[in-house]
């Protein structure tokens, strides 16, 4: 009877503790993705600021700028990982191509807004960069943790399901070398 | 370093020592003078004391360090350069973000420190500033900070604590021993079974010095190499685990060989502190305790360290390096705790047996002595089966002994198992962490 009851006892807390841990490892993920978020915001915000700058010296450059907009605006829309990703991937490009026009124009690389934004982005590229990998490795311990037998069957009891990893493709993986 | 700086060190450093020794010489000067139950207690509260103190350093390990050390806590005005890159990491690690700390002083090292991610310090010397570039210095503090999103002060807090039981209960059988073999005997002719008694004191003694030494001599050493076995692996592991969060495995590598070609050799303060260090520190104490520190040392050799971190440069999966270490950790851990449950767990099952000498209940020698010539004016017969099996011996023992069998060996063992199942929960907790973590 007494080892029913504490081979009952220990059940319980191991299914407490499995428990727990699925639910700590999701909002491990969570905030790895609101990090990013972060990091994001703070990209996009920079790019804005960087689309004027390029702007007062470098106006006729339409289609390059507008390419920057328009990528911004959608990366800003992104709702799922996947989508974020690929629209990322689409502004990093955008934004290559506007730095390397901004090299015809040697008043642009003289402008201290222009190089301190620049040294900001940089920074921001690798933060963004870090967060992207710190959210990988949650959503891998995540989905180890609610797949692997016996944790699988307290995810189901919450509906877990396995989340997206966030995938760049190899080139932004490194954070653009912005150089002049 | 200045030289008030310096002194300020010696002065604390010499005071600690100073204390400790004090400590451990009344307990010694106590179990002479008032026998060996008394030393016995006293070597009891002087380890208890002594794990208070180990305890309180665990929990203030933050700002001990920066005393010990003259790390100076620096804003992000201050160093904005550090920051950001401690900003980039605690970003790739989850960590909350520690206090940073500059330590001047020429040789490259960097050390982490702190009970816990929320009161984690992270400090690098002025030499380290100059020397390395910044990806190489990325490649440390990314090292440093694995320390800590290991927990590493933790685990090497308790590896210290378990060599130090081990170490008082070894201690505390060598003083009873020399206690009861010393012990002056009665004045005055004695019976027989006076005789014998005293006899089996001193055979109890010399039993418990020899048990004791044995313990010296072999199970305390034993433990503290696995210790040191321990620090190794942890650094080990510090280095992977920074490598996947900078995911920079050269620059890491050539900060190593810039560490280790440096001629300018970080004189600690404290033995205590070599843990904690990338580099392993020198010890200023001369001959004896530098060849003490190539005997046990808390730092893998340099060599293997930048041999592994090339290995995952050149493509070698980080996680299955990282979990060979962490297996190899977890190990080791087990193993130190086992040793230390053959000691610590028959420490308390000896106390069980009125005939044999516990660490906290005494044994039948002096005790039923003391009674029998109390009751001596009784009848030779009574005098006889208080020898066999005396009854105050006996009631005491009820008393005392049969509850300490019963209560405290499994309190003890249970307070061991817990523990130990810390210890482990948190081993596997950092496990899955780290190897799920692999991209």
């Amino acid at each position: 009877m007494k080892i029913a009851i504490g081979v009952i006892a220990l059940l319980i807390i191991f299914s407490i503790i499995q428990y727990n841990a699925i639910v700590q490892a999701k909002v491990r993920v969570d905030s790895a993705w609101s990090q990013i978020d972060v990091q994001l915001q703070r990209r996009m915000d920079l790019i804005g600021n960087l689309v004027e700058t390029v702007k007062g010296y470098a106006n006729h450059e339409k289609s390059t700028l507008e390419a920057v907009i328009s990528a911004r605006a959608k990366a800003v829309s992104s709702s799922s990982p996947a989508e974020s990703a690929a629209n990322q991937n689409m502004l990093t490009q955008a934004l290559g191509k506007l730095l390397m026009i901004s090299e015809a124009y040697p008043e642009l690389k003289a402008n201290q807004n222009f190089l301190s934004l620049q040294d900001e982005l940089t920074s921001t590229e690798g933060r963004v960069a870090y967060s992207r990998n710190y959210y990988n490795e949650s959503v891998q311990i995540y989905n180890t943790r609610i797949s692997s037998f016996p944790s699988n069957i307290y995810a189901k009891m919450q509906n877990a399901t396995l989340k997206e990893f966030f995938i760049t493709d190899e080139a932004s993986r490194v954070a653009p070398k912005v150089q002049f | 370093m200045d030289l008030l700086a310096s002194r300020a060190k010696w002065r604390t450093l010499a005071i600690l020592a100073l204390m400790y020794a004090i400590m451990l010489q009344l307990g010694y000067i106590v179990a002479l003078l008032g026998g060996y139950q008394v030393g016995i207690a006293a070597i009891a509260i002087v380890s208890v004391i002594a794990l208070m103190v180990d305890a309180y350093s665990y929990w203030q390990c933050d700002k001990i360090v920066i005393r010990i050390t003259g790390a100076r806590v620096v804003s992000a005005s201050e160093a904005p350069f550090l920051h950001n890159m401690i900003e980039e990491l605690c970003i790739a690690s989850g960590l909350p973000k520690p206090q940073i700390a500059i330590v001047d002083d020429p040789s490259l090292n960097a050390f982490a420190t702190g009970r816990d991610p929320q009161h984690a310090l992270v400090a690098v010397n002025t030499g380290l500033l100059e020397a390395l570039d910044d990806n190489e210095l990325r490649g440390v503090l990314a090292h440093e900070m694995s320390h800590i999103y290991n927990r590493d002060i933790f685990v090497s807090a308790v590896s210290a604590v378990c060599v130090r039981i081990v170490s008082a209960i070894a201690n505390g059988f060598i003083f009873a021993g020399i206690a009861a073999l010393t012990a002056p005997s009665a004045p005055g002719r004695k019976t027989k079974e006076e005789q014998d008694a005293e006899n089996g004191r001193r055979a109890m003694g010399l039993g418990l010095l020899l048990i004791g030494t044995f313990l010296a001599i072999t199970f305390v050493p034993a433990l503290a190499i696995l210790q040191f076995a321990i620090s190794r692996t942890r650094e080990s592991m510090a280095d992977l685990t920074g490598v996947k969060f900078t995911k920079d495995p050269e620059a890491l590598a050539s900060a190593l060989r810039k560490i280790t070609g440096s001629d300018i050799p970080t004189y600690t303060r404290a033995g205590g502190t070599a843990h904690m260090w990338i580099a392993k520190p020198q010890f200023t104490g001369g001959g004896l305790s530098n060849w003490m520190s190539s005997l046990t040392s808390s730092h893998p050799d340099p060599a293997t360290r930048i041999a592994t971190i090339d290995a995952v440069a050149r493509g070698q999966s980080v996680d299955l390096a990282l979990a060979k270490q962490t297996q190899s950790s977890a190990s080791i851990a087990f193993a130190g705790l086992l040793a230390a449950a053959l000691v610590i767990i028959p420490g308390y099952f000896v106390g069980t047996n009125p005939l044999q000498v516990g660490i906290v209940s005494d044994y039948y020698g002096t005790d039923g002595d003391y009674t029998d010539t109390g009751n001596s004016d009784g009848s030779s017969d009574g005098y006889y089966e208080e020898e066999v099996n005396p009854d105050a011996d006996g009631g005491f023992g009820d008393g005392t002994t049969t509850d300490n069998g019963d209560v405290n060996p499994e309190d003890a063992t249970g307070g061991l198992g817990d523990g130990s199942s810390d210890e482990s929960t948190d081993e596997t907790d950092a496990e899955p962490d780290a190897v799920g973590g692999l991209g």
